[in-house]
């Protein structure tokens, strides 16, 4: 049974199953399908993002996404909402201004582990240490998926990616680890899998006065692929049966390595640091 | 519904057959040296899926008159010979060489060019690339590499993509060190290919957090001991980050390498098609006043060449050089020869002549392009982004501004004859003259042909460097009375300001709205210039 059929800018008829109901004003089902690979992980958290904003309390129209370049820049586009899809790893800047400037609205930067990490590195950092009132979700896919598959700065020590054929030689950040040292309020880890935890931390997100990181593991068929890990599938396997949920971890035990024998989640950092300007 | 599983590039049961393939020892393509050594690169031609035609020749023997218009008009050459008997009426027909059974492509010239009804192609079968070539002409075989020679690519006929072509160029050239950012669209053949490639002639590959980074190690690299030369290819959105950092080595006047395989803009664009939009950026990006040299390759032969070739000018001029590909070129595949490797032309920068560390100036004003000192070689030089002395000081002296900048200049103004490449392309009578370069020039060169047939009097300046510009080529042409100049190029007018500059108040003319992303086709040229001859 359905509560929406539309056919789509690909053509496609597409029907939200009656249990989307809630969030069906969020979402631009005429975008639908998206571009996302069978057993992206991106599609769960789109869903998962649009229930927090409707839940949160917050009027959706002062919600605004910002994206940066990538598979999960591309999940603004799929949100109606005020959305902005910028330049590679610029979405924290653009974030920034938009918050400085109406405070009233309730901004979110959304970004892969190449946008944020490596050519928005250096935005991530400082954004956390002026701890500008934003919120931001990296979704780790371990990879850079948009481009085919090189390395990014949380590959794993030894992982075959397209520009490591021989096995990554470079060690990868500790994401929850940077953001608490460079001065984030709130930092939390989850997986798309971790669908009721993910969700609370969300909605906590947009609570948190001050810098607030949120670590998403997400499958990508193109980290499993190159690496002999199976699909998408198997990799979830992994995001269920491997994860401790430890909200204490010491912050420096969060590397997670090839072996992805050791993947702790939780609400790491709960803390009040002055925000900037505000 | 049967569920595919996908497994990289082709399904799991495909998997499983290259890599029973690949155990077969003869054989070695890329896909094959991924399965087997490196496998998680990406494929980046199947050579065993790609296939064509074979053709059977039938000829009515006794209907020959062997006149050869088989044998000679024959496109791949060499298929067909005279036979040794000789028919009822004493004439040799035509017969396939011993050997050349599988090169026949069903092309049907020789039924075609056949006065006499005696020959026929029939094609029921198809050949696949891998079988065709053997392992000597599969594109980046490990057999490709001669071993004693620092495994270079061996000199001989390659099939290659314009990226790849570029990288094996550049490792010709003796480039050892690339750092990149990844980027639609060099990105895999060229970035990832070289990830692989390099460790096997003893270089380095390193991907950077940015294209900021990538090209400031790029310059690190270059200054660094030996003098690695050092390359980092990207994309429209990665080269406007670079910009700055193009001023930064022309002012070092260090040797560097940008390959810019351009893409539709302007931003993010249109990633994976192509564009022409970053010409005038490759010159004027950056502040102030500097000089670079930039290429324009249009087909994996010139992206082999030009991209030694922009080595070379960098080490010769110590000059950022650019070699503007596009996403078309990049992804082309064609012929490429690698000339024996002494015929090659390989420039290494000038050397300080004088013993370290006293006499040594590093902008000595002396020269117009002064000899470098490689990083830990005892000459121990300040190399100074600020505007600088002949010793590499800080100034802010008036003459010594104007003497540094002016060298900066001069170095490529002084020798743009030189340095500056173009192809003239019927030229001789033409009346119009339609300027074009890169992938675009394909189509324009076909729609002169259809001009030309139909009575215009067109022909082609296509430009093989866009920097230095052959600005002259085009004033003589103005000179000689030619009527107009149309640029064709995927933008709305670059070049077309460029051509403006030297043509002396002939008319310049724009085809107007060749969109990013998609390359004007041989007759919407036709249909446009048609347009502005009849006016
Ligand atoms: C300045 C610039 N450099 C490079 C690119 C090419 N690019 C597009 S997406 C991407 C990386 C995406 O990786 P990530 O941020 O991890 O996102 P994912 O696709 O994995 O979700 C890159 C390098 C670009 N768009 N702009
Ligand atoms: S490449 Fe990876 S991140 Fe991108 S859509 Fe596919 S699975 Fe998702
Ligand atoms: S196979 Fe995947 S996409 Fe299809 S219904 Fe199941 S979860 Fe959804
Ligand atoms: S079909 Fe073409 S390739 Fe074959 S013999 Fe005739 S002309 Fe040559
Ligand atoms: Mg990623």
């Amino acid at each position: 049974m359905s509560v929406e059929a539309e056919v789509t800018t690909t053509g496609v008829k597409v029907e939200l199953p009656k249990s989307y109901e809630d969030i069906k004003d969020l979402i631009r089902i005429d975008r639908l399908p998206h571009i996302w690979c069978p057993g992206c992980g991106l599609g769960i958290l789109l869903k998962l993002l649009a229930r927090a904003i409707k839940n949160s309390g917050i009027p959706v129209e002062k919600h605004v996404i910002v994206t940066g370049i990538g598979c999960t820049g591309r999940l603004g586009g799929y949100l109606k909402l005020d959305a902005y899809h910028v330049t590679h790893g610029r979405a924290i800047p653009f974030a920034v201004g938009l918050k400085m400037a109406n405070p009233e609205l309730e901004v979110t930067v959304v970004g892969g582990d190449g946008d944020i990490l490596a050519i928005g590195g250096n935005h991530f950092i400082h954004a956390a240490r002026r701890n500008d009132d934003i919120n931001v979700i990296i979704v780790n896919n371990f990879i850079y998926g948009m481009t085919g598959g090189q390395y990014s700065p949380t590959t794993p020590k030894g992982a075959k990616t397209t520009t490591s054929p021989y096995g990554h030689y470079e060690n990868p950040f500790n994401v929850p680890l940077l953001a608490y040292a460079a001065g984030a309020s709130y930092v939390a880890r989850w997986t798309v899998l971790h669908q009721n935890e993910l969700y609370q931390s969300l909605l906590e997100m947009f609570k948190v006065k001050g810098f607030a990181v949120i670590e998403v593991l997400s499958p990508c068929i193109i980290y499993t692929d190159r690496n002999a890990m199976g699909d998408a599938v198997d990799l979830m396997k992994i995001l269920r049966e491997r994860p401790v949920i430890d909200h204490n971890a010491n912050l420096a035990d969060l590397e997670i390595d090839f072996s992805m024998k050791k993947i702790i989640l939780g609400n790491f950092v709960k803390r009040e640091r002055p925000i900037s300007y505000g | 519904m049967q569920k595919v599983k996908i497994n990289g590039y082709c399904t799991i049961e495909e998997e499983k057959r290259f890599k029973s393939i690949s155990n077969e020892k003869n054989l070695g393509d890329m896909a094959l040296v991924q399965q087997d050594e490196v496998w998680s690169m990406r494929r980046l031609v199947n050579l065993h899926k790609m296939k064509r035609p074979i053709g059977k020749i039938i000829v009515n023997i006794d209907l020959c008159k062997d006149c050869r218009f088989c044998i000679e008009f024959c496109p791949p050459n060499g298929v067909l010979e005279e036979s040794k008997d000789v028919n009822s009426k004493g004439y040799h027909y035509p017969v396939v060489k011993p050997g050349k059974e599988l090169d026949c492509v069903a092309c049907r010239m020789c039924e075609k060019v056949c006065p006499d009804f005696a020959i026929t192609v029939v094609s029921e079968e198809y050949i696949t690339y891998d079988k065709y070539y053997g392992v000597s002409r599969h594109a980046h075989s490990a057999e490709l590499y001669k071993k004693d020679l620092d495994k270079l690519l061996r000199p001989g006929i390659h099939f290659l993509d314009g990226n790849t072509a570029v990288a094996e160029g550049a490792i010709t050239a003796g480039c050892r060190f690339y750092a990149g950012y990844p980027i639609t669209p060099p990105s895999n053949e060229i970035a990832e290919y070289m990830s692989y490639r390099l460790p096997q002639v003893g270089g380095k590959f390193i991907q950077m957090e940015d294209e900021i980074g990538s090209i400031m190690a790029v310059l690190g690299g270059a200054s660094a001991a030996g003098g690695v030369k050092s390359m980092t290819a990207t994309s429209g959105p990665g080269f406007s980050l670079m910009q700055e950092e193009i001023g930064l080595g022309s002012m070092l006047e260090i040797p560097a390498l940008i390959v810019d395989v351009m893409r539709a803009g302007p931003s993010t664009g249109i990633p994976t098609l192509l564009g022409q939009g970053d010409i005038l950026q490759a010159k004027y990006g950056s502040h102030g006043d500097y000089e670079i040299v930039a290429y324009l390759p249009a087909n994996p032969q010139e992206a082999f060449d030009f991209t030694i070739k922009a080595i070379n000018m960098a080490e010769k001029y110590r000059v950022v050089a650019i070699v503007l590909s596009d996403q078309l070129v990049g992804h082309m595949y064609g012929k490429v020869r690698v000339p024996e490797f002494d015929e090659i032309e390989i420039v290494e920068r000038p050397k300080p002549t004088v013993p370290p560390p006293d006499q040594y100036l590093p902008y000595d004003s002396r020269y117009l392009v002064p000899p470098m000192a490689i990083a830990g070689t005892g000459y121990r030089a300040n190399n100074e982004s600020l505007t600088h002395t002949d010793k590499g000081y800080p100034t802010t002296d008036r003459d010594a501004s104007f003497k540094l900048v002016m060298r900066l200049v001069r170095k490529i103004r002084e020798n743009e004859k030189e340095i500056a490449e173009w192809e003239e392309y019927m030229l001789d009578d033409a009346e119009y003259v339609i300027v074009s370069y890169g992938s675009t020039s394909g189509s324009v060169r076909r729609a002169i042909k259809v001009l030309r047939a139909q009575g215009y009097r067109v022909g082609m300046l296509r430009p093989k460097t866009a920097w230095p510009f052959p600005g002259w080529v085009v004033e003589n042409l103005a000179s000689r009375g030619v009527q107009k100049f149309v640029t064709v190029e995927v933008n709305m007018g670059k070049m077309y300001h460029v051509v403006r500059e030297f043509s002396r108040g002939v008319p310049v003319e724009h085809i107007p709205y060749a969109p990013p992303g998609y390359i004007p086709d041989p007759d919407y040229v036709i249909n446009n210039v048609r347009k502005v001859i009849e006016g």
